[in-house]
């Protein structure tokens, strides 16, 4: 990024049901945990600006929320806050947004909040919400799981990955989660849980899915040379890149992965100036289990039609050769949708700064990946390139 | 009648000795209309200046039924559309109808299709559509018709007192006369068909044999009994006797000698099932059957009809929402129907369904034969038949019909050749 931008604050709450909290009490959780996150300290008047990630509202999709609902929910009506919504990235969207109000040189200091309230109503409900939404015809009907499992029996039909490598992504992800207070699963699972647990949509079982969720995660983004105000640890944003793709599966060009990652990795990784073989941790978009298999291949952490052994190989745990999804990932750590990108980069932020007690990687390089990707019929990611230095 | 075509739905269900054919639940007289005639316009390559449509069910009258089948046919919007609908005789009244236009020069053709959702217990489900043109080498010539038929409020008189047709036995009695009277003011020989209620009675009373009697497929039926009399008479002339409770149409056919006979190809033996499939409430889609997304998207949904790039060829689906060409950047279009077969390139089997979709729901992405891709659910297919690699073909199904205006697009059936296809007895 031409400008440097820092994050200088990080924090997040615990995911899971919240059934006692609201969208703005959990929004104004995670700006509080990320303020005083904040080394040296920071005045809520040094906030120029704030970006909203969330996809349902407070009301669980009864109203079209805007800016204001977290000003409001922060204590600071009057300030600029622009409500972004863009599918599963909306989170790391809108820190890409964030960064680049930064180093545009409009705002000094801005805050990124993500929260989201999934949990408002009956899963049956939420469903059928689901499969009401996007084109009638060509999206009848679609659920998360519709969206991500064709591509995963595809995986499997061309280069041979079986359920049991898809289950492994499972069990790594609950057993980093145990090490995670703030995540929604805390126990460990094995293989023979996920394969036998109900099917969902061939070929995830239910613990091949995310669980539906609510929290919040937010980060305080300031320019770089006015960091040292704030700590004397900031973590970088080297670089963002957002893409898309072609929308509907017969606009695809291979159902094995999702261009649109690739892409985003790319411009990513290109303005951060480094490739795959830099990065000390990965926080990528574990929906399901398969997601993550295809996006270790898009994002260049292994050869196309080789996920599958990259999990088995057990690089990809916390202390094998590139750990993926320290904080639990999607699949156990939880995904409140517009929160879910701002807790990845709380996570790396806490990684890179070596906090993160139990589930520490190792450092070689001080750079890591954030990675959403989703949006109806997946046609969009955000990847965002963090750095030590 | 120069050409015919017909649909059988893909089940049965046992009813005491008989077969009765049902369909899929999302097969509706107007997805069965669709089949038949685009099954009849394979084998007619002139114009078609109207299209008329013969349902039992009044229900199907006030909506845009007929201009979705018109649609999905492929007929141009200039077509014009009529409905029939009432009882099981509606299609000879379109029949009759259609031989006056065309024989008074008012029209070129007429496409007749006579669409029957069956009762699942004694009529079966099916359509049978019929081409009626003014040709000089018309094959089928339905000549005379007379009916007979009394108002009857459930009571009629006869010489021996009040009988009430509720009363199986009278009932019979009661529709032979009637069916006697009409056949006897034809002045024809014995019906070499006889379809409707009571036929057995019927025909044993009209002095045919019990071989003319057609199982009841409902409004299909008389149009299935003219062809399949009309196929039996080559050369020569024969009669049919159609019937409802209180009425008989008799009618007779003349067909011309070397004509080829018209009667449509049926599929072979169905599977049977333990009892008809259920017609689930179809759960709502993201807008109403009446929302003007359906009017602008009807030609795309329903022909699968994509666009190729003026400047570059390339084509994209659906047109609606695709004004701008990826490849080129171009903006003139040019339409392009989609291929409507293909093989399954993925698929899934979605067993965590919102409420009122199901316990489960197949969804294909098929690679088709023209190199396009289409994705949708599949109807009447199960896990095994859609692995990567098999053969799909796409026709139209209804998608919901809770609510409002029914929807209907494309799904994934078996192919063709998978559904055993063979010519045989109309009975």
């Amino acid at each position: 990024m031409r400008n440097k931008v820092a994050i200088v604050g990080a924090g997040m709450t615990p995911f899971g049901e919240h059934f006692d909290r609201g969208l703005e009490q959990l929004a104004a959780d995670a700006y509080r945990t990320a303020l005083a996150g904040v080394d040296k300290g920071i005045d809520p008047a040094d906030i120029e600006a704030g970006f909203f990630a969330n996809v349902m509202g407070s009301l669980g999709g009864n109203e079209i929320p805007s800016g204001a609902t977290l000003a409001n929910a922060i204590g600071l009506p009057g300030l600029p806050v622009s409500r972004i919504e863009n599918g599963c990235p909306s989170g790391s969207d809108s820190i890409r947004i964030g960064a680049m109000a930064v180093a545009s040189g409009v705002h000094d200091v801005v805050v990124v909040v993500g929260a989201e309230k999934l949990r408002e109503r009956p899963t049956k409900e939420s469903l059928l919400e689901s499969g009401r939404m996007g084109h009638p015809i060509l999206s009848y009907a679609n659920t998360a799981a519709t969206i991500f499992a064709p591509q995963a029996a595809r995986h499997m039909h061309e280069y041979g990955t079986t359920r049991e490598q898809l289950a492994m992504v499972a069990v790594k992800a609950w057993d980093n989660a145990a090490l995670n207070p703030n995540a929604q699963r805390q126990q460990s699972i094995t293989v023979d849980d996920v394969l036998n647990s109900p099917m969902v949509c061939s070929p995830f079982t239910v613990l091949d899915s995310c669980p539906q969720s609510d929290g919040a995660a937010a980060v305080v983004l300031c320019r770089a040379d006015i960091a040292h105000r704030f700590t004397d640890s900031p973590v970088y944003i080297a670089g963002v890149g957002l893409a898309t793709e072609g929308l509907y599966y017969h606009e695809k060009t291979r159902m094995t992965g999702w261009d649109c990652t690739r892409l985003a990795s790319a411009r990513a990784y290109e303005m951060a100036g480094i490739t795959a073989r830099d990065l000390d941790a990965v926080e990528l978009h574990d929906c399901f289990t398969g997601t993550e298999i295809m996006t270790y291949e898009d994002l260049g952490l292994c050869a196309e039609g080789a996920g599958g052994k990259l999990v088995e190989s057990g690089d990809t745990t916390l202390h094998g050769r590139i750990p993926v999804n320290p904080s639990g990932g999607l699949l156990a750590k939880g995904h409140p949708v517009g929160a879910t990108g701002v807790a990845q980069v709380v996570e790396l932020f806490g990684q890179l700064r070596e906090q993160a007690g139990a589930r520490q990687v190792s450092l070689r390089h001080g750079k890591a990946l954030q990675h959403n990707v989703g949006g109806y019929s997946v046609g969009i990611s955000v990847v965002t390139v963090l750095s030590r230095d | 009648m120069v050409a015919a075509g017909s649909y059988t739905p893909s089940f049965s269900v046992r009813r005491g000795r008989r077969r009765v054919l049902v369909a899929n639940g999302d097969e509706d007289a107007v997805t069965l209309a669709i089949e038949a005639a685009q099954d009849c316009l394979t084998r007619y390559e002139g114009p078609v200046d109207e299209l008329h449509l013969a349902f039992a069910r009044p229900e199907l009258v006030n909506g845009p039924q007929a201009e979705i089948v018109r649609e999905a046919a492929g007929l141009d919007a200039s077509v014009t559309v009529s409905v029939s609908a009432g009882d099981s005789l509606a299609g000879l009244a379109a029949l009759a109808a259609a031989m006056n236009a065309v024989q008074a020069g008012r029209v070129r053709s007429v496409l007749l299709v006579a669409a029957e959702s069956g009762d699942g217990e004694r009529v079966s489900a099916g359509a049978v559509a019929v081409l009626v043109a003014g040709s000089d080498a018309p094959a089928l010539r339905p000549g005379a018709q007379r009916s007979a038929g009394d108002v009857v409020y459930g009571n009629w008189t006869d010489g021996d007192g009040v009988r009430h047709i509720g009363d199986g036995r009278y009932l019979d009695r009661y529709v032979a006369d009637h069916a006697k009277a009409a056949l006897a003011a034809l002045d024809g020989p014995p019906p070499a068909a006889v379809t409707g209620v009571a036929a057995a009675a019927v025909a044993a009373a009209c002095g045919s044999d019990r071989s003319a009697v057609l199982p009841d497929r409902g409004v299909a039926g008389p149009l299935l009994a003219v062809l399949a009399a009309g196929s039996a008479a080559t050369g020569s002339a024969a009669t049919v006797v159609a019937t409802t409770a209180s009425r008989a149409v008799a009618l007779s056919i003349e067909v011309d000698a070397g004509a080829r006979p018209l009667l449509p190809a049926l599929p072979g033996p169905v599977p049977e099932l333990p009892e008809p499939i259920e017609v689930r409430s179809s759960p709502p889609l993201s807008l109403p059957g009446g929302s003007p997304f359906f009017r602008r998207s009807a030609r795309e949904l329903l022909r699968l009809e994509g666009a190729r790039c003026d400047g570059c060829g390339h084509v994209v689906f659906p047109p609606s929402q695709r004004p701008v060409c990826p490849s080129c950047h171009g903006y003139g279009f040019t339409p392009a129907p989609l291929s409507r077969t293909g093989r399954v390139y993925t698929s899934i089997v979605n067993r965590f369904l919102p409420t009122g979709f199901g316990d489960q729901m197949i969804l294909v992405l098929a690679e088709l034969d023209d190199g396009s891709r289409y994705w949708a659910p599949t109807s009447g297919m199960g896990p095994d038949e859609v692995e990567i690699g098999a053969g799909v073909e796409l026709r139209i199904r209804r998608f919901t019909g809770d609510g409002g205006a029914p929807v209907y697009a494309m799904k994934f059936v078996p192919p063709r050749t998978a559904r055993e296809t063979e010519s045989r007895d109309v009975a």
